[in-house]
Formats: structure tokens, sequence, C-alpha cells
């Protein structure tokens, strides 16, 4: 238990749009709850990017990274993450750059495989060939315009070069850690949601590390989805939010949905079992509930630090369970 | 041919900031100069405060504008902020859609999306910017990004970026961008503060070709020029040594940073790279208040500009703001009127 009080706590933010609501109010929650998670003591605060997704506003990551750094001090603002094959990496070091220019020391560039979005998004996006198997070439190529220049170097990211703004993989599967731990890099395993791999990327991720300029150990982020509120009841209620949303995910169109009473109504037996899965590793409850589930997340995984998703449907609810969440980690 | 008469009330002020790199000191503190810049700015009445995008030059610092601009609007509160410009052709419309998007709903009606044509950078950086290329045209590209704002697009959206009320404004050096910003009916910027020679025609081309719509029933013309103000004359063409010597570099094909001022040019350049930076810089309004006014006034009113957009660069940093404060001195600003390309506001202007 002592080890887990000293695992960092960080939070990745997808800027959820509730079924009815409006991007606006997503984007000024997401400046809202990191002005507050900054209060609380959180470490990271992470903008994830989606596209063409009605019941998600980070589609701009690089621009609400901005923005949410410029409304805060002292927290760490970063992407989680840039889906590296939507983006020319020449532009993400300029923007990381610029970023790193005004806020020095506090951004965080997690690169990401994008998740193949649908087809006519990714024509729209201009990703023409290049795809997840280039990945660690696009990687390599951020990387490069972001250390020192080198002589003779025809392109230079001005701003970016000489930042070495740190990088961070994101990852659901072995082929992240593997590329994690070749780089000498953080690694971000998304446990949130595609949980099955999690014990064999770590492993994998741990075994092969190497260290680099960046990092001399290895430093694994798992991802967890918390829900805490004063009862054990209250927040399972208001963790049917997320249950719903794998759910219509399941179905073919995510939303983001008030709580329900019954969640049981909601589900045939075979839909329940599939968002069941796919929320394995999620702590639910009251503050000792909660502290015991990430007690043994952390004993489990050895995690060196957590980032937290806490999608509630009440926007003062869910920055009430985050500040739960840090009172019990600094009680 | 007549664009205005005396009785016009005067043009509006902005500014157009490159985040200038300056010898000596690093691009991080280029960017957080023009993001303080600008809160002096809004303080002082300026209209707008526009960003460039320039790429793989060492001189100037704001290579990803739209990130930038987002910097200098939480660093505001009322004053506009833009792209002067975004060079559409580097970038998915789709993007540009969800950017400009994001930044209009935290920061509502003070965005301006000034869209470029040329690519701001050497063929490798555009290479670099452009993982494919697109062979459309401007107006195609601009067309798939009104449909995102539009959202006509049915397969694809931009969330958010759907509904945002951001202007589109054109900006050019040539006759052929004034041409399809009258066609298209948008506002119109001549960047006459590096490339002055087709000024005067690109400004009457674009009044007697433009073709009126809804939302933009008359032309609305702005022109960029150097504007370097202090006390004095003398001090003014001292500080403005600065800019020159950027230019004769860049001339000699060597980039560099912004030197500190020098008392006399003639040593630096050659006759020749003399006249050559010196047509560059044609459009330069340098010194003290009472010598720049009238130079300022009649350029208006030659060109029929309803809005100068200043770009103001010195080496020293108090300089800079001087020459900001005795800018925004030179007449005193109008009160918008409701035009869909600058809506009114509260609070901004004395």
């Amino acid at each position: 238990m002592t080890k887990t009080r000293n695992t960092p706590l960080s939070i990745l933010n997808l800027a959820p749009i509730r079924k009815g609501g409006s991007a606006v109010d997503a984007l000024h929650e997401t400046v809202d709850l990191a002005r507050r998670a900054e209060g609380f003591g959180y470490h990271r605060y992470w903008i994830a990017e989606h596209h063409n997704m009605a019941a998600v506003a980070s589609s701009a990551t690089s621009l609400l990274i901005g923005q949410v750094a410029a409304a805060t001090s002292r927290i760490r603002v970063g992407s989680g993450g840039i889906m590296l094959p939507n983006h020319a990496p020449y532009v993400v070091a300029e923007q990381f750059g610029t970023l790193e220019g005004l806020h020095p020391g506090r951004i965080d560039l997690g690169l990401g495989r994008a998740p193949g979005t649908d087809p006519f998004t990714a024509r729209a996006l201009r990703r023409g060939d290049a795809g997840a198997n280039d990945f660690p070439q696009q990687v390599a190529e951020v990387r490069g315009f972001l250390g020192d220049p080198t002589p003779g170097q025809r392109v230079r990211a001005i701003p970016g070069e000489g930042t070495h703004v740190p990088l961070y993989i994101l990852g659901s599967s072995t082929f992240g850690a593997a590329l994690a731990a070749q780089e000498g890099l953080p690694f971000v395993f998304a446990s949130h949601f595609a949980p099955d791999q999690l014990q064999v990327a770590l492993q994998v991720y741990r075994d092969n590390f190497r260290p680099s300029e960046q990092l001399d150990k290895p430093h694994a982020i798992v991802g967890v989805n918390v829900v805490a509120a004063d009862t054990d009841e209250e927040a399972q209620h208001l963790f049917t939010t997320l249950q719903q949303k794998f759910l219509t995910l399941v179905r073919g169109e995510l939303q983001n949905l008030p709580p329900v009473e019954d969640i049981a109504k909601e589900w045939s037996p075979q839909e329940e079992r599939a968002v069941a899965a796919a929320l394995r590793v999620s702590a639910v409850g009251s503050p000792r509930t909660v502290r015991g589930e990430l007690d043994d997340l952390v004993k489990h995984t050895s995690a060196d630090e957590l980032i937290v998703l806490t999608e509630i449907w009440n926007h003062e609810k869910r920055t009430r369970s985050y500040e739960l969440l840090a009172e019990l980690w600094t009680a | 041919m007549a664009f205005t008469c005396t009785s016009s009330p005067p043009p509006r002020l902005s500014l157009l900031d490159l985040a200038p790199v300056r010898q000596g000191h690093t691009v991080g503190d280029a960017l957080r100069r023009t993001v303080a810049l600008a809160a002096h700015a809004e303080r002082l009445g300026f209209h707008r405060y526009w960003l460039a995008e320039h790429h793989n030059m060492a001189p100037m610092a704001s290579s990803a504008n739209t990130v930038l601009a987002g910097a200098v609007l939480a660093g505001t509160s009322t004053i506009r902020v833009g792209t002067g410009s975004l060079n559409l052709s580097n970038y998915a419309p789709l993007v540009v859609a969800e950017q400009i998007g994001t930044l209009d709903a935290l920061h509502p009606g003070r965005m301006d999306l000034g869209l470029g044509r040329a690519p701001g950078g050497d063929p490798w950086a555009t290479s670099a910017i452009r993982r494919r290329s697109d062979d459309r045209d401007f107006a195609a590209q601009l067309a798939e990004l009104l449909s995102y704002r539009q959202g006509t697009d049915r397969q694809v959206r931009a969330i958010p970026g759907e509904g945002a009320r951001v202007p589109i404004h054109l900006l050019g050096s040539g006759v052929h961008s004034a041409a399809l910003a009258a066609r298209l009916g948008l506002p119109f910027t001549f960047a006459a503060h590096f490339a002055p020679a087709r000024l005067d025609e690109a400004m009457a081309l674009y009044h007697s070709t433009f073709r009126p719509t809804k939302a933009m029933p008359e032309p609305y013309a702005m022109v960029s020029v150097n504007a370097v103000l202090a006390d004095t004359d003398e001090e003014a063409a001292r500080l403005f040594t600065s800019v020159q010597q950027r230019f004769l570099f860049t001339v000699r094909g060597r980039m560099r940073p912004l030197d500190p001022p020098v008392d006399d040019m003639g040593p630096l350049w050659t006759p020749s790279e003399g006249t050559a930076v010196q047509e560059q810089l044609a459009q330069s309004y340098v010194g003290a208040p009472s010598t720049v006014r009238p130079r300022l006034e009649a350029l208006a009113v030659r060109t029929g500009a309803r809005e100068l957009i200043l770009m103001s660069e010195t080496y020293d940093q108090d300089a800079r703001e001087r020459s900001y404060e005795l800018i925004a001195g030179l007449w005193p600003q109008q009160i918008p009127s409701t035009t869909t390309t600058s809506p009114a506001r509260k609070g901004a202007l004395r």
C-alpha cells in the first residue's frame, strides 16, 4: 500500500460531449477540469485525439493542449496521444515546439498508432499510405526534429529543434511495448479500454528496455477508469455512463448518456460480457473501495504511474471524483 | 478612381506579428514575447492581431500559427486574433476546420482565419509539411473547408468546427489573389510589407471586380505594411535597420535572427543589395508620428484600404512596445461598424 501512494497520478481526457450537449461545453469543461486537477495535485493532464465522432471534442489535440496549458501554471500537459499516421511529423514537431516554447518544461508528446479511423475521415485527413507500419519511422522523425540540429540538416522545426520535448509511446499491444523499450521511451498502456495484453506488454517493455537520453530505466504508465463517489452505490450508478458508452460503441455509435438506475435492462448478456471485458481495469466505488482496487492494480502491474480516466455525466460529480481520488492519494 | 473620400473614417489599425527571433535570444523567448505584445496591443485598442506562417526559417517563430493564435487568444480577452495567413494548401481542410472550431468554441467571435496560397517555406520544408500533394486549386480546398463548417459533408464532420463563425480573409501579394478574393466575395489583404510591387494594381482589381454576396455586400480591403515609429525620425530610422539587416541576409540567402540596430547601413550592403532590400521594403513607414501619419492616410486613400495591418519589428523590446503605442495614437480608433467580417465589440476600442 505504501508504494501506491508514491505512484504519480495523471489524467487522460477525451473531452466527451454529452448526448444532446455541445462541443463548446465539452471544451470549456476540459479546461475547467484541468485548472481544478492542478489544484488537486495531479501530475499530468493529457488530451486524446479522435475525429468525426459526435461524442468527442478532442480532435484538434495540440490546440486544446495549448488552451489547457495557458489556463494552468504547473501541471504537465500533453497528448494521449497524437495519432501519428494522421499527421506530418514535421508539423507535430512545430506544434509541440511552439507549446514547449510557450510553456517551458510542462509539455509531453504522447504518440500513438491511429486505430484505423473510417475511410472517409482517413481521406479527409490526407492519411495517404502512411499507416501503422510506418509508426516507428514516424516516431524517429518527430524525435529528430525535436532534437539538436545536425550539420547540413535541410529542414528544421522552428520552433521545435533542441527542445527535446519528452516523447511517450501509447499502445494496447506488445508492438508499442517493444517500440517504447527499444527507443528508451516511457510506455503508456491503454488498459482503460483494451486491457487484454496489459501484463504481457509490460513484460515485453521491461525485459527489452534500452536506456536513452530521455530515460534511464523503464517508466510504465497504466490507464485505468476511476469513478469515486461517497458510496459504492452512488459510484456504481455514475459508472453506468461509461458502461453505456462502451455499449453504444459495441452497437456502432458511441454516445455519452446520463446514468441509469438499472444497467441490466440496457444490455444483452453478450453485450454485458463485451463491455465488462473492455472495462476490466476500472476502480469504481467509495474512496475506500477505489483505494483497494488501485493498490491491487499497482501491485499486479508495478506501474510507475497511473493515468486515470473518469467519465461521469455531471461535470461537478466528475470533478468531485478526481478530488476524492487525489485526497486518498495524499491522505 | 477614388475609393474613398476625405470624409471617410480613418482606416482601422491592426497588427501583424511574425514572432521574430532575435540574435542572442531563444525561439521560446520570441513566442512568449508575442503573447505579451498582443496583450499590450489589446490595451492600446488595436482591432486585430494576426500571426503569420513561416517554416524552416530561423528568424521567425510562428510556424504553428494556429497554436500561437490560441496562446494569444488565451492571453487576451477582446482583440480579434487570427492567422495572417494560414497557407491552406499545407493542411488538410478537415484539420483546419477542427483547429478553428476549437479556438472559436473557447473564444467565441474573436477569431479570424486569414488564408494564403503561398507555401510559407522552401520546397524541402513544404514537402515535409504536405505528406501528399493536393493538386486541387485554392477554391476547391476552400469549398471543402466550408463544407465542414456548414456541416454539409454527410460522411465526415468537424467536431468541433461545425457552425463556427470565423470570418475568412484571403491574403496575397499578387493580382491573382486579389481577383480570387473578389470572385469569392472575401475580404482581401495585400501583403505589401515584403512584396509591394503590385499593390496598387491588385487593390484596384479587387475593388473593381468584387462580387457582392449576402454575407459581404461590399469589398473590404486591408494592406499590410512595415511601420516603425519612435519619438524622432532619427531614432525610428535607426531602429528600422534591424529589419533592413534581416532582409539583407535573406537577399544573400542566409536568413538569420533579428540583429541589433546599426548607425549606418551603408557599410553593410553593396549598392545593388541596398537597392534590392529597399525595393522589398518600399512599403515601410518609419519615423515620428507626425511624419508617418500623413503617409499612412495617403496610402489608405490611394488604395481604398479600410484597414491597415502593420508589422512593427524592432530589436529592442521596449522600443517595439513604444512603436505600438505611437501607432495606436496616430488617430482615434473608430468603433467598428457592424459588418460580417468584424462584429461590433464592446470594451476593446477607445
